[in-house]
C-alpha cells in the first residue's frame, strides 16, 4: 500500500508577518472546513472497538505522533499543549491547527482477514495569546472512537442466515485551555472540557427467506459530562525539561435507549465513572540539533464504574512513549532540506478492557515523521507514519496490523499581538 | 516540489491533506471479528419442532352459504348440490296487463364437465334463510321442501355460452302471478341431481355483478311490458359428507366442516420473538371440483364454542397432487407467547360457501413423518431457555 511519509514541523512561531501568512491561515481554515465535511463518511475503526468505550484516542498532533506520542515536556512548541495544557503558556501568536488521521487496518482472526481504511479529523484548535505569558485555546477533539462491524453468514435450521453486529460513534470534547508562563522556565495550565457523544450498538439476525421475521436489537447511548485537566512544565536547565498532567476522575451521564424487534423500548439513565489519568514526561535537548522525549501515562481503568459498579473486565493501563527529533539547522538561511526536522519514536498502548476470555490486548507502534515549514516558519505541515501491531489471533481473538498516517497543519498569525 | 511557487505549493499540500482526510472510506463489510463477542450474553435463535398435539378433532358447522359468490347445481364425487333463490321485494304492485311469460336468467361461472345437464326449477314450499339454510335446515325433508313438479327446466352447457335462461311453464307463470297477488312466496329451488356421473355447474349468485333475475312479461292484445326482478337472496345447499375417522382431520366447505388442533408450546419462553411458526399437515385425501382450496388457520378464542379470532391467521392453497401443506402462523404463535392463551388452531376453508371441496389430513396418530408438525423458530435470551430445552434446541 502507499504510505505517506511526510513532513515535519518546525517551530510554532513565525518571525515575520505578511500577506503570505494570512493566505496560509485562510487556507488552513478552508481546509479545516472541507476536511470536516469529507470525513463524515462511513469508516472502519479498530476491531477491538467492540470492547469497552471503544478505541481511546491519544491526543497529540503529527509532531508528537512521529515521536511515539511523547511530548508532555515539549516546552519548545505548542504541540504538547493538546495533552499538557501548561505548554500553552507563553503563547505569542494566534494559531490554528487541525490534525487528520488516515489509517489502514489489516485485520486477521481465526477464520478470515480483511483490510479496512478510514480517515478522521482528530482535533481542531484555535490558540490566542493574551499577553503577560498567558495563552488561551479552544479546541474540539475526539476522545474515543468506535467503529466495529462484523457479520457472519451461516446456515441456521437449513436456512441462510446472517448475523450482524455493529457499533458506531464515540466521545468528543470541546474544551477551553488557559495557561501561564512564569519567566521562561515554569508553566502551568488548566483545561475544562464538555464531553459529549453518541454511540450505537446493534445486533441483527437476517434470514434470507422473507418468510422469516428478522431479529434485531439496538442500543443508543447519549453521553455528556465535564472533564478537567491540570498540567505543569519546568525547564530544569537548557538541556532538560519536565512536564506532568492529571485528569481527575469524572462522571459522564449516559442516557441509554434499548429497542428491539421483540421487546418494549427501555430507557435507562446511567453514570459512567471515568478513572483518573495522569502522566509524566521528560525532554532532553542536545544543543540545537537533537531532542528526545519520554512519557509515561497511567489510566486507572480498573476503577471504571457504571452506576458505582466497578467493571471487573477493565484493567489499569500504562502507556509508554519515547521519541526523538533531529534537525540539521534551524537557521532560516539554511537550505530547505536542512530545516526539515526528522522524527522517530515508539509507543506501547495497552487496551483498557480485557477480552471475554480474560486476555489482555496491547498495541505497539513504531513511528516516523518529518515537518515542512512554510513561508520561513509562518505555517507548518507535520506528518507522521505509524506502524503498529495490536492483539493476537489465538489469545485475543484477532490481530490488527496498522498503518496510520497523521497529518497536522499549524498556522500562526500575529493577530492580537500586544505591542511591546 | 520545493522550487515551485509558494502559493502553488500551499494549494498542492492542501489538496493532499483533503484527499488523505476524506478520500478513504470503508472498503467492505468486515467479515472478521465474530469470535470477539461473548455470544452467550446475547440473544440467540432457537428452533422447536413440536409434534406434541394436545387435542385434534373435526366438527360440522351448521351454516348457510348465502353470502357466497356461486350457486351450485349438480353433483360431484357423490355429493349432490341444489340452489335456492327468492324474488320478493322488487315485485311490481300495480299491473296494467296480465302476466303472460316468465323467464329465469342465470350466468354461469364454471363447470366440472362440459356435458349438457338438465336443470329444473321448483317452487319452494317453506320459508328459509340464506344464512342458515343447509341440506337439513330448515326443511322437513332433507334437501329442501319443494313441489314435486318443476315449473320450468332447460339444458345447459357452457359451449352454448355462459348465459342460461329457463322459461317457466304455465304452472310457473301461475306461481309468479300468485306472488304478485300476495300469495306465499318462498322462492325457487334449482336442481339437477338425477345424474349418475359428476356433473356440477357454478352460476353467479346475487352477491356478484352477474346476479340471477326474473323476466316477467305483461302483455295484452296491443302492447307488452317487461319487468325485471333481481334475486334478493340465494344460496346453495350440499349433501352432508361422511365424518372422518379418528385418524383424520376434515376441512370442507359447502357442507362446512372445521378441524381443531392444539400444540404444546410451553417450551417457548414468554419473552421470545417468533421468527417463524409453520404448521405442516400431511394430506390424506383432497377433493375439489375447481381444484383450488384456500385453507386458513385461525387462533381459537373460546374452547366451548370453538370460536376464533379473525385478526391473526395463516393461509395456504391446496390442489391435486399436493402431499402436504404449510401454513405460516407466526403472528398467532407470537400472540400466544406474549400472553394470549393458546387454545389451539382452527382450520377451515377461507370462504366455506363457494364450493364443495374436502381436504383430509393425517392426525397425531400417524407416524412421525406424517403427523401435524409445528416448527417454531424464535429469538430468546439464553437465560430464558431452560437447561433441558437448551439441550433440545442446540444445533
Amino acid at each position: 500500500m502507499t504510505t505517506h511519509h511526510l513532513i515535519v514541523q518546525g517551530k510554532g512561531v513565525c518571525s515575520a508577518a505578511g500577506n503570505g501568512r494570512r493566505a496560509i491561515l485562510l487556507s488552513v481554515l478552508l481546509l479545516t472546513l472541507t476536511a470536516l465535511l469529507l470525513t463524515g463518511e462511513a469508516r472502519a475503526g479498530s476491531i477491538f472497538s467492540a470492547y469497552g468505550q471503544g478505541e481511546m484516542i491519544m491526543e497529540g498532533d503529527a509532531r508528537l505522533r512521529a515521536m511515539g506520542g511523547a511530548g508532555l515536556a515539549l516546552t519548545g512548541s505548542y504541540s504538547g499543549s493538546l495533552i499538557n495544557p501548561a505548554l500553552l503558556g507563553g503563547l505569542r501568536y494566534t494559531g490554528i491547527t487541525i490534525t487528520s488521521r488516515p489509517e489502514a487496518l489489516y485485520i486477521q482472526d481465526e477464520k478470515s482477514d480483511n483490510v479496512l481504511t478510514s480517515a478522521r479529523v482528530l482535533h481542531l484548535a484555535l490558540c490566542l495569546p493574551l499577553g503577560r505569558g498567558l495563552g488561551l485555546s479552544v479546541d474540539l477533539r475526539q476522545l474515543s472512537d468506535t467503529k466495529f462491524k462484523a457479520y457472519e453468514e451461516i446456515i441456521l435450521f437449513d436456512e441462510s442466515y446472517t448475523k450482524i453486529v455493529s457499533r458506531t460513534g464515540g466521545l468528543s470534547m470541546a474544551s477551553v485551555n488557559l495557561a501561564k508562563s512564569f519567566g521562561s522556565r515554569f508553566f502551568v495550565g488548566i483545561r475544562a472540557g464538555h464531553v459529549f457523544g453518541r454511540t450505537t450498538e446493534s445486533r441483527t439476525g437476517d434470514f434470507q427467506d422473507d418468510d422469516y421475521r428478522d431479529s434485531s436489537t439496538s442500543c443508543d447511548r447519549q453521553h455528556s459530562g465535564t472533564q478537567f485537566t491540570a498540567g505543569l512544565a519546568v525547564k530544569v536547565n537548557r538541556h532538560v525539561s519536565a512536564g506532568a498532567f492529571i485528569t481527575p476522575a469524572y462522571d459522564i451521564r449516559q442516557d441509554e435507549t434499548n429497542s428491539s424487534s421483540f421487546e418494549e423500548t427501555v430507557m435507562v439513565e446511567r453514570t459512567l465513572s471515568f478513572p483518573v489519568r495522569y502522566g509524566f514526561g521528560i525532554a532532553y535537548h542536545s544543543g540545537s540539533r537533537f531532542s528526545g522525549q519520554f512519557d509515561i501515562i497511567a489510566i486507572r481503568w480498573g476503577d471504571f464504574a457504571i452506576d458505582d459498579q466497578i467493571q471487573s473486565d477493565h484493567r489499569d493501563v500504562i502507556r509508554l512513549a519515547f521519541g526523538g527529533q533531529y534537525q540539521a539547522s534551524k537557521d532560516n538561511s539554511a537550505s530547505y532540506l536542512q530545516r526539515i526536522p526528522l522524527r522517530f519514536g515508539y509507543a506501547y498502548e495497552p487496551w483498557h478492557q480485557k477480552t471475554p476470555a480474560g486476555a489482555s490486548i496491547s498495541g505497539h507502534f513504531l513511528t516516523l515523521g518529518l515537518g515542512l515549514p512554510f513561508n520561513r516558519g509562518g505555517a507548518v505541515l507535520d506528518a507522521a507514519l505509524q506502524l503498529g501491531w495490536r492483539g493476537d489471533v489465538s489469545a485475543a481473538g484477532a490481530k490488527e496490523t496498522i498503518v496510520r498516517g497523521v497529518i497536522s497543519l499549524w498556522g500562526f498569525e500575529p493577530w492580537f499581538q500586544r505591542k511591546r | 516540489m520545493f522550487i515551485i511557487g509558494r502559493r502553488t505549493h500551499t494549494i498542492l499540500l492542501a489538496l493532499l491533506l483533503v484527499v488523505l482526510a476524506g478520500g478513504c472510506s470503508e472498503k467492505s463489510k468486515n467479515p472478521v471479528g465474530f469470535n470477539l463477542w461473548d455470544e452467550e450474553g446475547h440473544w440467540q435463535v432457537y428452533q422447536l419442532i413440536s409434534q406434541t398435539v394436545l387435542a385434534d378433532s373435526s366438527f360440522h358447522v351448521d351454516r348457510g352459504t348465502g353470502i357466497g359468490p356461486y350457486l351450485l347445481m349438480g353433483s360431484w364425487e357423490g355429493q349432490t348440490t341444489r340452489s335456492l333463490m327468492s324474488f320478493e321485494e322488487d315485485l311490481p304492485d300495480t299491473l296494467d296487463r296480465p302476466l303472460t311469460e316468465v323467464y329465469l336468467d342465470l350466468v354461469a361461472y364454471s363447470e366440472v364437465s362440459d356435458d349438457s345437464i338438465l336443470i329444473s326449477v321448483y317452487p319452494v314450499e317453506s320459508p328459509w334463510n340464506d344464512s342458515t339454510a343447509t341440506w337439513e335446515v330448515p326443511w322437513t325433508t332433507a334437501g329442501g321442501d319443494y313441489s314435486a313438479e318443476p315449473i320450468g327446466e332447460g339444458y345447459f352447457a357452457t359451449e352454448d355460452g355462459l348465459e342460461f335462461q329457463i322459461e317457466f311453464n304455465t304452472a310457473g307463470v301461475e306461481l309468479v302471478q300468485g306472488w304478485l297477488d300476495g300469495g306465499p312466496n318462498y322462492g325457487l329451488l334449482l336442481k339437477s341431481d338425477e345424474l349418475e356421473e359428476d356433473h356440477l355447474k357454478y352460476f353467479y349468485s346475487e352477491d356478484t355483478p352477474y346476479f340471477p333475475y326474473l323476466q316477467m312479461i305483461f302483455a295484452d292484445e296491443d302492447e307488452a311490458d317487461t319487468v325485471i326482478v333481481d334475486s334478493e337472496k340465494d344460496t346453495f345447499i350440499a349433501e352432508p359428507v361422511d365424518p372422518p375417522g379418528e385418524d383424520l382431520l376434515l376441512v370442507s366447505d359447502g357442507h362446512v366442516t372445521r378441524s381443531w388442533l392444539q400444540f404444546d408450546l410451553a417450551a417457548v419462553p414468554e419473552s421470545s420473538f417468533i421468527n417463524l411458526a409453520r404448521l405442516s399437515l400431511t394430506v390424506s385425501e383432497f377433493h375439489d371440483p375447481l381444484d383450488n382450496m384456500s385453507l386458513r388457520a385461525y387462533p381459537v378464542s373460546d374452547l366451548q364454542t370453538l370460536s376464533y379470532e379473525t385478526s391473526s391467521y395463516g393461509s395456504a392453497s391446496l390442489y391435486s397432487g399436493k402431499e402436504s401443506v404449510d401454513l405460516d402462523i407466526t403472528g398467532m404463535v407470537q400472540d400466544w407467547v406474549t400472553g394470549t392463551e393458546n387454545l389451539g388452531i382452527l382450520l377451515r376453508t377461507y370462504l366455506e360457501h363457494s364450493s364443495i371441496s374436502q381436504a383430509l389430513f393425517l392426525t397425531s396418530s400417524a407416524d412421525s413423518a406424517q403427523r401435524p408438525t409445528l416448527e417454531v423458530v424464535y429469538t430468546a435470551r439464553p437465560e430464558d431457555i431452560t437447561a433441558v430445552e437448551r439441550t433440545r434446541v442446540a444445533r
